[in-house]
């Protein structure tokens, strides 16, 4: 085909604007959203929520220059990933995001991706965010338009946390470096190499520069054209918060710390009624997994609470019988059952199937999400906190740590009792005080962590389990041109 | 939001290159290599699904990366160009595309499935090797689509990396192989010996080549895909679209919907007291709570429960000859403390052998209705649940009547020989913790087995040319009736 002189300069022209936006001298990173593709017609009708939301959210953070392509990308019948990448590049775009929403009957499946178009990652895919999505019941146009926000957001939490923008320096007269942007403290510098290879951009580690205020303070030599990778962790960590927050302003409602004494009322009868309670809530509440795990896990502790009622201190009294370490222990630890022990339970009966619906965006209980109550918990009743926040497994298990520690702490201050006939009265066996004392020490410091980390854990009110890919670029040449290699892949799920 | 005007001129520039089909950046492209057309049937249906198979074809060309597929429309504007009288010539077509391996899928009706026929058409030497034909069913229109991916997974086993050599600088080439293909930094073995990674972009990457490897422009680089991430993703699929279409919940629906609370029900309250007044029949009566009607009871199911509810209740007369009082809690002259014992122990597990009894009509009925089991999304969850309770109880729900049984008598014997020996600290010793063991791989085989059921192992086979047998026992006006099956398709 013939292309005419006008056409040819025109064309070079263009190609050497685009060529120099494709190094992208603003320190904010452009993102082009792309498409998200339906699987199916029910996953038509979600997907231009799901578009609005990554565009809404992306625009609002103020961090990217945010692009919408779908519609560019349409005209050129470029809809595939290969298409996608090198359109990116072409304009300049130094992120790309697709996605796709596929149907399964009762599941949704949505997979959104980020891909890197610039330097340091040539195109690759930097992170991959799936999550099957329960669709076997209604949610309703509203909760299932918040579901996909929560979605999008930790989508994006991920795209800041694994994303590195190159940033690069120009030098002043006086062979200082400068930044475009305010960025302060300690950095790699890198450069980047020329291939011939129009698409790819090699570089490698130059040394390191401290900047401050965006302005080079000390550190190796720098050239026009290097660069410094800037992190956006922060925003990250920032966004995670705020996300946790507004899920939990729009499903609980306002706690005060005179909810405590809902607590403290509710403790004695919830944990002397636990044993019929429970089942029975969680049967009402169809909590299988719940009825199933307390069956299991609640069997030791209503023996010895069972036993140590039957055979209590005053029916061996009665009896005029002796009574072992274990008798009198088992007897105590029935009491502790009764009025606190229990507690556990018949929270996790009573608030887990709740926090599993706030988590899908229904608004939880007016008891729920309360941070008092929950520590409250946290030292009445064994894994009671975590059962409070809808954490099964710290539930469970500071439930048996704090079971198992404090009927043996129990046991250690508990003497065995002989029935002396000819004086008719006990006579009690000495114990070990500093055995004892070490059983209460460390009971007391497990109660303590556990009150801790209640207090830092969050409600578990996210919705579904995400699969995250991410795949991070830790390969550079160093200072001599020797390759030093790593690839961080972390895959969670 | 509006696009930038300065966004707009790389479109433009785009826009040019495809207009004079200019592509400076195709180094950068992996190349098309695999067509996947569709063989179009006069029924609208079957086309419908072999389009469907294609994109499910193409989805996994795409994620294992060895091959790109070629657009759709491009496959379409050259068929025209690949007819000879009136049908298509596909070497033609093959040629005209310039790809290395050619994908036909073809859906069709066999009584009663779903069947696709898909061949593999190599069309260059490095290709020669994976020639393939293969024909699937399925009753799912939608797991024709995943068997047909799960088999181009299959094909993928083993299959290296061929990368050229696209640019040299020094000991740094650049290849068209990066991420895509699987590619990390790192080092790699290949045909031409040990090569270095060094950065690797979505389709090329840049590598130390040093050695025979550095005057080479072909690479084999011995990296296979991880296709077992994908057979695995796709079985789920195909179990997930199954368990929908086989869902317990299609079965008759009785006064309510809510089928996991009737189950619970049915097993805790209904099939206690039905078996209570008829021992071994009751809990073919309770099926008929779940909504189960007019079906017929496994009579083999049904007299083995009623021998052994019976062997709860008089195994200790039998073993003394009928001396020792019938109830455990009266203690007297013959009745020896262990044999209280195990006389405690055989009435206080008769529920177990109830609930026993009524999960093996449900895995009957179950198989004779083709549904799944309640609880079929957290189908290893909810058998290994049963299991902790009920001695072979996950095996029963998930089909396995006759290892069920095996479980249940082995864990029931031990049970009962540590509970008439728990006086004799020598004899109870070995009895408890072989009870543990057995118990533990109940629970593993429970959680791990797939299940048993025909129509569930009809949806996860992968070729349907292989055979399948079948056995079945049924009442009839005449008598018992016994019939053994042999089915294979051609």
């Amino acid at each position: 085909m013939k292309i005419n002189a006008a056409c040819l300069a025109a064309l070079i022209m263009l190609l050497s604007i685009s060529l120099y936006a494709a190094d992208a001298r603003d320190p904010k990173p452009s993102i082009g959203i792309a498409w998200i593709e339906a699987g199916s017609a029910r996953a038509q009708v979600s997907c231009p929520v799901i578009e609005s939301h990554l565009n809404t959210i992306i625009t609002s953070l103020k961090i990217f220059d945010v692009s919408p392509l779908k519609d560019e990308l349409k005209k050129f019948g470029c809809m595939e990933e290969r298409c996608l990448v090198q359109f990116a590049q072409d304009a300049g775009i130094n992120l790309a995001v697709a996605g796709k929403l596929d149907d399964q009957g009762d599941t949704l499946i949505l997979v959104l991706s980020a891909y890197g178009t610039a330097l340091p990652y040539n195109g690759r895919l930097i992170y991959r965010y799936s999550l099957k999505i329960d669709a076997s019941e209604r949610l309703g146009t509203l909760n299932t338009s918040y579901l996909f926000e929560e979605h999008v957001s930790r989508f994006i939490i991920g795209i800041l946390k694994n994303y590195k923008h190159p940033l690069y320096l120009s030098v002043d007269d006086n062979g200082r470096a400068r930044s475009n942007s305010a960025l302060s403290g300690s950095y790699d510098l890198f450069e980047a190499i020329s291939t011939k290879d129009k698409g790819f951009k090699n570089f490698r580690k130059k040394g390191r520069v401290t900047l401050k205020n965006g302005l080079q303070v000390s550190g190796d030599a720098v050239t026009r054209g290097d660069f410094v990778l800037h992190s956006f962790e922060d925003s990250s960590r920032r966004m995670t918060e705020i996300s946790h927050m507004r899920k939990s302003e729009m499903v609980f409602q306002k706690s005060s710390p005179w909810q405590v004494l809902y607590g403290v009322l509710f403790t004695v009868p919830a944990s002397s009624l636990m044993p019929v309670a429970a089942p029975l809530i969680y049967y009402g509440k169809k909590d299988w997994q719940g009825i199933v795990l307390w069956s299991v896990n609640s069997v030791p502790y209503l023996y010895l609470e069972i036993s140590g009622f039957k055979n209590n201190l005053n029916y061996i009294r009665k009896r005029k019988s002796d009574a072992s370490r274990s008798d009198v222990a088992k007897s105590r630890y029935a009491y502790y059952m009764l009025f606190t022990g229990g507690l556990s339970l018949t929270v996790d009966a009573i608030g887990h199937r709740d926090i599993e619906d706030a988590s899908k965006f229904k608004k939880a209980p007016p008891y729920l999400g309360s941070p008092y109550i929950a520590t409250f918990f946290s030292i009445a009743g064994g894994g009671a906190g975590h059962f409070y926040k809808g954490d099964r497994l710290w539930g469970y298990a500071f439930f048996h740590l704090d079971n198992i520690m404090m009927y043996y702490t129990l046991k250690e201050f508990s003497s065995s009792r002989r029935y002396n006939f000819i004086t008719k009265s006990y006579v009690t066996a000495p114990y070990s005080r500093k055995r004892a004392y070490t059983f209460l020490g460390i009971a007391g410091a497990i109660r303590i962590f556990e009150f801790a980390h209640v207090l830092l854990m969050k409600d578990r009110i996210e919705s579904g389990d995400p699969e995250e890919t991410t795949f991070e670029p830790v390969i550079y040449s160093d200072r001599e041109s020797r390759v030093t290699t790593g690839i961080a892949w972390t895959y969670n799920f | 939001m509006k696009i930038k005007p300065e966004k707009l001129l790389p479109l433009a520039v785009l826009f040019f290159f495809r207009l004079f089909s200019v592509n400076l950046l195709a180094a950068d492209q992996p190349r098309e290599s695999v067509a996947i057309i569709p063989v179009y049937q006069q029924i609208q249906e079957f086309n419908l699904i072999s389009e469907r198979s294609c994109d499910a074809a193409s989805e996994m060309f795409m994620s294992l990366g060895r091959y790109y597929p070629v657009d759709r429309k491009k496959i379409a504007q050259n068929m025209d160009l690949a007819k000879k009288e009136g049908s298509i010539n596909i070497k033609r077509l093959i040629e005209l595309l310039g790809v290395e391996l050619c994908v036909l899928i073809k859906c069709y009706p066999v009584e009663g499935y779903f069947a696709a026929d898909l061949e593999i058409i190599p069309a260059s030497e490095e290709t020669s090797g994976m020639r393939k034909s293969i024909t699937v069913r399925s009753r799912i229109p939608s797991n024709i689509a995943y068997k047909i991916a799960r088999e181009i997974a299959y094909i993928h086993s083993g299959l290296d990396v061929r990368a050229r050599v696209i640019e040299k600088s020094g000991n740094l080439h650049i290849i068209d192989a990066g991420q895509w293909h699987g590619l990390n930094p790192g080092k790699y073995s290949t045909d031409a010996g040990t090569i270095m990674i060094t950065e690797t972009g979505r389709y090329v990457s840049l590598a130390e080549l040093t050695g025979e490897a550095a005057s080479k422009k072909r690479l084999t680089i011995h990296s296979s895909p991880k296709i077992s991430g994908a057979v695995k993703q796709v079985n789920d699929q195909i179990d997930s679209s199954t368990g929908l279409r086989y869902a317990f919940t299609n079965i008759e629906k009785s006064k309510s919907d809510d089928f996991e609370k009737r189950f619970v029900e049915s097993f805790c309250v209904i099939n206690m007291g039905a078996n209570t007044c008829l021992p071994g029949y009751g809990s073919y009566l309770t099926s008929e709570y779940l909504g189960y009607k007019k079906t017929d009871p496994d009579l083999a199911g049904v007299f083995l429960s009623a021998a052994l509810i019976l062997n709860h209740h008089l195994l200790p007369e039998f073993i003394t000859g009928f001396k020792v009082n019938y109830f455990p809690w009266v203690m007297d002259r013959d009745k020896t403390k262990g044999m209280q014992n195990l006389q405690i122990f055989l009435w206080s597990t008769i529920p177990v052998t109830f609930s026993a009894s009524y999960i093996d009509q449900l895995a009957s009925l179950y198989e004779k209705s083709s549904q799944f089991p309640p609880f079929y999304r957290e189908k290893d969850s909810a058998a290994l649940a049963l299991s902790v309770f009920i001695p072979g109880g996950g095996l029963f729900y998930k089909g396995y009547r006759i290892p069920g049984w095996g479980f249940y008598f082995a864990e029931m014997a031990i049970a009962g020989y540590g509970a008439y020996n728990a006086r004799n600290a020598r004899k109870a010793r070995y009895a408890f913790p072989i009870l543990g063991g057995i118990k533990i791989i109940d629970l593993a085989l429970s959680y791990l087995l797939k299940p048993n059921y025909s129509f569930y192992k009809l949806e996860m086979e992968r070729e349907a040319g292989s055979s399948s047998f079948s056995f079945s026992m049924r009442e009839t006006e005449k008598g018992g009736m016994y019939s053994a099956s042999m089915n294979f398709l051609f």
